[in-house]
């Protein structure tokens, strides 16, 4: 008889705290519906899960709306990632020279390759960034006085460019990019007897749209903008491996 | 200058409506969309369904109207077909074009590109022997002596075909060569480079496979007979491709072709890439060895092309182009066009694209000033 009476407030306890977990699931669920996923954790994630498993209440499809806002909650997840790129790049400077005519510009067509690596933070729909690369390129530089010319062909041009992003995602695998690149820029180019080569190091700011589409941990990237005292557009196209 | 940058784009923008970056959908052969099974001319009944509701917006239909209403209205004058054996289309496609847009010149050339009727002709079951015949207006190139406009009232594509199975057909007729891969702008290096522009159709057979994974093709061409016989370039060409799946597809492509003058080499490496939902990136290099008949002189070009498009939302995509050009080895010139663009399909048969494109020029030397030209089109097929 004993035995029987504790068995049976066993099983009475025991479906109250069944009937009182899936009263507080379907508060939680609802709750989370309503103000949004933002204050949601793995913890708390794991939590729910649990009771989901434990809870009989079929009927509010308790289940699949959880799954619903983890699902939410997954795609507002920030994720972070680390990736290493090399690029090619281009640009037309406006060497400031001093020659027989007093100061004078002269445009030096530099073209190279610039090594790096950055890190982003994204979600499904957005996301932001930074990078930094060490530039090599070669610079062709000339300017025509009448029917003579002076060039310095191939002169090294040295530069460390970093460049924060902000970034919309219209697909998991593509990112509409814009770019604010910071660049440090410090050339070689030659002078003559005539000619004097001023303001060879400088920082400079600049606005580039590009677009991203990544393969497996891969990605390409191309992007063209306006570097200010540049002259016209400057392109940067890289190919980068995004670490997991 | 800019005399002749305009002169560039009226020779080269082409008339072409195969849209290989729809790769991007999963639609990676032109022949579930063309007539032709190498792009370009008319829709399939399936093809302008599937441009209807998969790549236009739908912004101009009510909300009540359903993707089934639309597709079964994607027909010629947005109706559905009135029979099993005729399929008319129209083509239209006008140019804005402003060189050099940062300049003092203010002035905007409007261009009739293009204006085209198109009939198929369709026999047998299952469509498997059709006639497709396109007769219509390009625009004279600027230096044509006045009178000569008439002539540029021609036939750019009539073909027989003739496909006894799915996976084989052979085409005979005057169509674009089979050879890398055929994006709509002309402009590209790629399409120069191989001889593939507006003017470039050439009479000939094809032959067509297409069975799992693989893709070939063989084509046999006479040149264009309208041109004269020696200018006229006849050869054989050859493009084979293997879909690795539905959104890779790499492939190859060797032409051989001769004239009186020259004769060219030209081999190219492809690639079509799908990404997410309908973004794509396509990818090509090649090679370009001429010869001249009386002197035996040789020379080699080298080009590439970097085309990629990004989805943005339906009907709308962005595009980042890059091309490459030098035109010969032994030179130190090399050219570099950038292109960012955009496409809107407003409607099926609708279609509005806008580039700017900026071309730098390499060479050893004081630096060349870069170009630019700035491009809105419209793209009429109803």
């Amino acid at each position: 008889m004993a035995l029987k009476f504790i068995l049976l407030s066993f099983f009475l306890i025991n479906s109250f705290n069944l009937f009182a977990n899936s009263e507080v699931l379907k508060k939680e669920i609802e709750n989370l519906e309503k103000t949004g996923t933002d204050n949601l954790d793995q913890n708390k994630i794991d939590s729910l899960q649990e009771m989901i498993s434990k809870s009989e209440n079929n009927e509010d499809q308790l289940e699949e709306r959880f799954n619903k806002l983890i699902d939410v909650w997954q795609k507002k997840k920030i994720n972070k990632s680390y990736f290493a790129t090399v690029s090619f790049l281009t640009w037309t400077f406006p060497e400031k020279i001093k020659d027989s005519q007093g100061i004078n510009s002269m445009n030096s067509q530099e073209a190279g390759y610039c090594l790096g690596g950055g890190h982003d933070w994204q979600n499904a729909y957005w996301g932001y960034g930074v990078d930094l690369c060490l530039g090599i390129m070669k610079a062709d530089a000339g300017i025509k006085y009448g029917d003579q010319t002076y060039n310095d062909i191939g002169a090294p041009v040295y530069s460390v460019i970093s460049k924060p992003n902000l970034f919309w995602r219209p697909g998991d695998r593509v990112k509409l990019i814009l770019y604010v690149p910071l660049i440090y820029r410090n050339a070689l180019i030659n002078g003559s007897s005539d000619i004097e080569i001023l303001d060879q190091n400088k920082y400079f700011i600049g606005l580039f749209v590009g677009a991203d589409w990544e393969f497996s941990n891969f990605f390409l990237s191309t992007s063209i903008g306006k570097i200010f005292e540049f002259e016209s557009s400057s392109w940067i196209v890289s190919l980068g491996y995004k670490f997991d | 200058m800019i005399k002749l940058i305009l002169g560039i784009f009226i020779l080269l923008i082409q008339n072409c409506y195969s849209t290989p970056n729809f790769i991007g959908f999963g639609y990676n052969t032109c022949i579930t969309c063309h007539y032709n099974p190498y792009g370009s001319g008319p829709l399939r009944d399936y093809g302008r369904a599937l441009s209807a509701t998969l790549i236009s917006d739908r912004i101009l239909y009510p909300k009540e109207k359903t993707e089934e209403d639309i597709a079964l209205n994607s027909g010629f004058l947005y109706r559905p077909p009135f029979n099993d054996w005729l399929r008319p289309s129209l083509f239209y496609r006008g140019l804005a074009l402003k060189a050099d847009p940062f300049g003092q010149e203010k002035k905007i050339e409007w261009i009739n590109m293009q204006a085209d009727a198109n009939l198929v002709f369709k026999f047998g079951k299952q469509d498997n022997i059709y006639s497709s015949f396109t007769f219509g207006y390009v625009p004279a190139p600027p230096n044509i002596p006045t009178g000569d406009e008439g002539k540029y009232w021609r036939w750019s594509e009539y073909y027989l075909a003739y496909r006894p199975v799915n996976e084989f057909g052979i085409y005979l007729g005057l169509t674009a060569k089979v050879f890398g891969i055929r994006i709509p702008d002309h402009v590209a290096y790629s399409r120069i480079a191989t001889g593939n522009t507006q003017y470039d159709q050439t009479h000939g057979v094809t032959f067509h496979y297409l069975k799992n994974k693989f893709e070939g093709g063989l084509q046999i061409f006479d040149g264009n007979l309208y041109q004269n016989e020696p200018l006229r370039p006849k050869g054989v060409t050859t493009k084979l491709e293997y879909a690795v799946s539905n959104k890779f597809k790499p492939g190859i492509s060797v032409m051989v072709e001769k004239n009186d003058f020259l004769k060219s080499y030209i081999y190219a490496l492809h690639s079509k890439n799908g990404y997410s939902e309908g973004s794509a990136s396509l990818f090509e290099l090649g090679l370009r060895q001429n010869e001249a008949i009386q002197t035996s002189k040789k020379e080699k070009l080298v080009y590439g092309l970097l085309q990629n498009f990004l989805y943005l939302r339906r009907g709308t995509f962005g595009i980042f182009e890059l091309d490459y050009l030098k035109p010969n080895l032994d030179k130190n010139l090399n050219l570099w066009k950038f292109d960012v663009g955009l496409q809107y399909f407003i409607i099926e048969g609708v279609e509005f694209r806008f580039d700017l494109f900026n071309t730098k020029t390499f060479q050893k030397g004081p630096p060349v000033k870069d170009s630019w030209a700035l491009l809105g089109q419209l793209h009429l097929w109803p």
